[in-house]
């Protein structure tokens, strides 16, 4: 296997928006930060969202610059693909092996054409789409993916040939292997973000196998301009739903399936996607079946009050099941908890507000302490929200909780300060000079 | 590149691919089957196009498959520029051929 060592002041994990905005901050202030992305494009998950609450901006639309700031900057590096494995203490740094998952092609010469992935014969279900659309088993990720470069998925390549002999630049290269990397690194912010609760997490609510009950991330791809149907369609026979349902807490706040927290997005996301869904469809009836409305934030309330204006139904209900009828469409068995009764209702589409957990537990590479949520634990949550266990590791983002865009920044940016400080107090700094070396101040407990 | 260096390219690759097949043992039995069962399927939604726009329940109706497995094809047909969408029967949409420039 090749091996490479590379040094930079701060070493991100996780390409997402927290990740972008701690590398930008940071690049901004001089120091070199290496971004490590698990995934084949930076964006984490806000890239593949449709419009942002409370103000219904396009995601793409802001998260799109950031990406490209941080490709372009000169302080800092991104590296896709890649995972750490392992992190060491070197002196007051860190040593950390990351290992990088070829694309079996040269990413340098790869223009993203795309015509190998129209030569390509392999019809595949298409993840960034969840699971929605389709891909090819060579794909350029998404129409914004940073990097613009095709990737080969080897596991469900047939080796017929046909992308080399299409790909203008001659750069698949089918032999290429994982290459192992060892970053010397002064500080590490981890920015991991989220994954959603599994879809099976619940055996009433049709355990996953119901065709129309789809996930919030879902629908944000049926929503988003360039999604799988390229309009709002539900899966099982294409048809342009009259009726759609939200479902909150379908996987938070239940002690049963191990998330007893509030996922604090879902009833912003669902109040949203309701909105959207009746822009887009000007006939369809929304349901949101809740237990309470959690609207704190800034402007929240006045769009929850705005979504009841349009018409959106609110039930004050528990789903108990979901079953579905001959024509799969999903049935819902709830009490009104304002009438008391019991009730079945069919609609064309079910979205349940998944829990949102952890998508990455950092314990076997690096042995920061972890909630027992699975959140990364700060090392004092009033006093130093960014710090965790290890001094000069430091985390953003949803990895230290469920939380939304706007605060994920902030605590990316304030990450980053931590990040910046603790450089220079330890004399870590590589690519600037400071007379000011203030040493870092300790965590006050309690 | 010159014509010289595109031989060459394609040599080499030609070359990879009997690498990489004789290291992978060939291609898996599991992968075969399932892109033989994507291509039937594929062409019997082609097929019933050949008639003119239909929507996915009347391709399933016709051919018997599943409207989730014929809607999921005509998603990619349609993605990768082999199929159109066409005027809305009721709740529906229908999709067409595109015909092969």
């Amino acid at each position: 296997m090749e091996k490479q060592n590379i040094k930079t002041d701060v070493l991100i994990i996780g390409g997402g928006i927290a990740g972008l905005q701690a590398a930008l901050d940071l690049g901004d202030q001089g120091f070199s930060v290496l971004i490590v992305e698990k995934e084949a494009s930076i964006g984490g998950r806000m890239i593949n969202l449709s419009k942002v609450f409370p103000t219904l901006d396009c995601s793409s639309c802001i998260c799109t610059p950031k990406m490209a700031a941080a490709a372009h900057h000169d302080k800092i590096s991104i590296m896709t693909l890649a995972q750490p494995t392992n992190v060491e203490h070197q002196g007051a740094g860190f040593a950390v092996t990351v290992r990088e998952q070829p694309r079996y092609l040269n990413a340098e010469d790869c223009t993203g054409c795309r015509l190998c992935e129209y030569a390509c014969p392999v019809d595949l279900v298409h993840e960034v789409e969840g699971n929605l659309g389709a891909r090819k088993a060579i794909y350029v990720p998404f129409n914004n993916a940073i990097p613009q470069v095709a990737l080969l998925d080897m596991d469900n390549c047939i080796m017929c040939g046909a992308c080399e002999k299409a790909c203008p630049t001659h750069c698949i290269d089918y032999l290429q292997e994982p290459r192992e990397h060892t970053i010397e690194a002064g500080a590490i912010i981890v920015a991991t973000g989220l994954d959603l609760a599994p879809m099976d997490v619940k055996a009433e609510y049709g355990g996953g196998k119901l065709v129309n009950v789809l996930h919030g991330l879902q629908v944000e791809r049926l929503l988003a301009p360039h999604g799988p149907y390229g309009r709002v369609l539900r899966p099982s026979d294409g048809k342009v739903p009259d009726t759609v349902a939200y479902i909150q807490c379908a996987g938070s706040r239940d002690h049963s399936i191990g998330i007893p927290y509030c996922s604090r997005v879902c009833c912003m996301y669902a109040i949203k996607q309701a909105m959207l869904l009746s822009g887009a469809l000007p006939l369809v009836e929304v349901f949101i079946y809740y237990m309470d409305i959690r609207a704190f934030g800034k402007g929240f309330e006045e769009f929850y009050q705005n979504a009841k204006a349009m018409g959106i139904e609110f039930i004050k209900a528990k789903v108990a099941q979901i079953t579905e009828d001959e024509h799969r469409n999903p049935v819902l068995r709830y009490e009104d908890q304002v009438t008391g009764r019991v009730e079945e209702r069919a609609h064309d589409l079910v979205v349940l507000s998944q829990g949102v957990v952890p998508a990455w537990d950092p314990r076997a590479v690096l042995p920061v302490e972890v909630g027992g949520d699975g959140f990364i634990a700060a090392a004092n949550e009033n006093v130093a929200p960014c710090r965790t266990s290890i001094t000069g590791v430091f985390a953003a983002g949803v990895a230290t909780g469920p939380k939304d865009i706007p605060d994920s920044i902030v605590q990316a940016g304030a990450a980053a300060a931590e990040a910046a400080a603790y450089l220079r107090g330890n004399d870590k700094v590589e690519s600037i000079t400071t007379a000011d070396r203030p040493a870092q101040r300790p965590v006050e407990v309690g | 590149m010159t014509v010289e260096d595109t031989a060459k390219a394609q040599a080499g690759a030609k070359s990879a691919l009997k690498t990489l097949r004789e290291r992978r043992g060939g291609v898996p039995r599991e992968l075969l089957d399932a892109n033989k069962e994507t291509v039937k399927t594929r062409k019997a939604v082609i097929d019933a196009l050949a008639g003119g726009p239909k929507t996915a329940l009347q391709i399933a109706a016709q051919t018997g498959l599943p409207s989730q497995t014929v809607f999921w094809h005509l998603m990619s047909m349609k993605k990768y520029g082999k199929v159109a969408e066409g005027e809305a029967d009721g709740d529906y949409f229908t999709y067409g051929l595109v015909e092969e420039k």
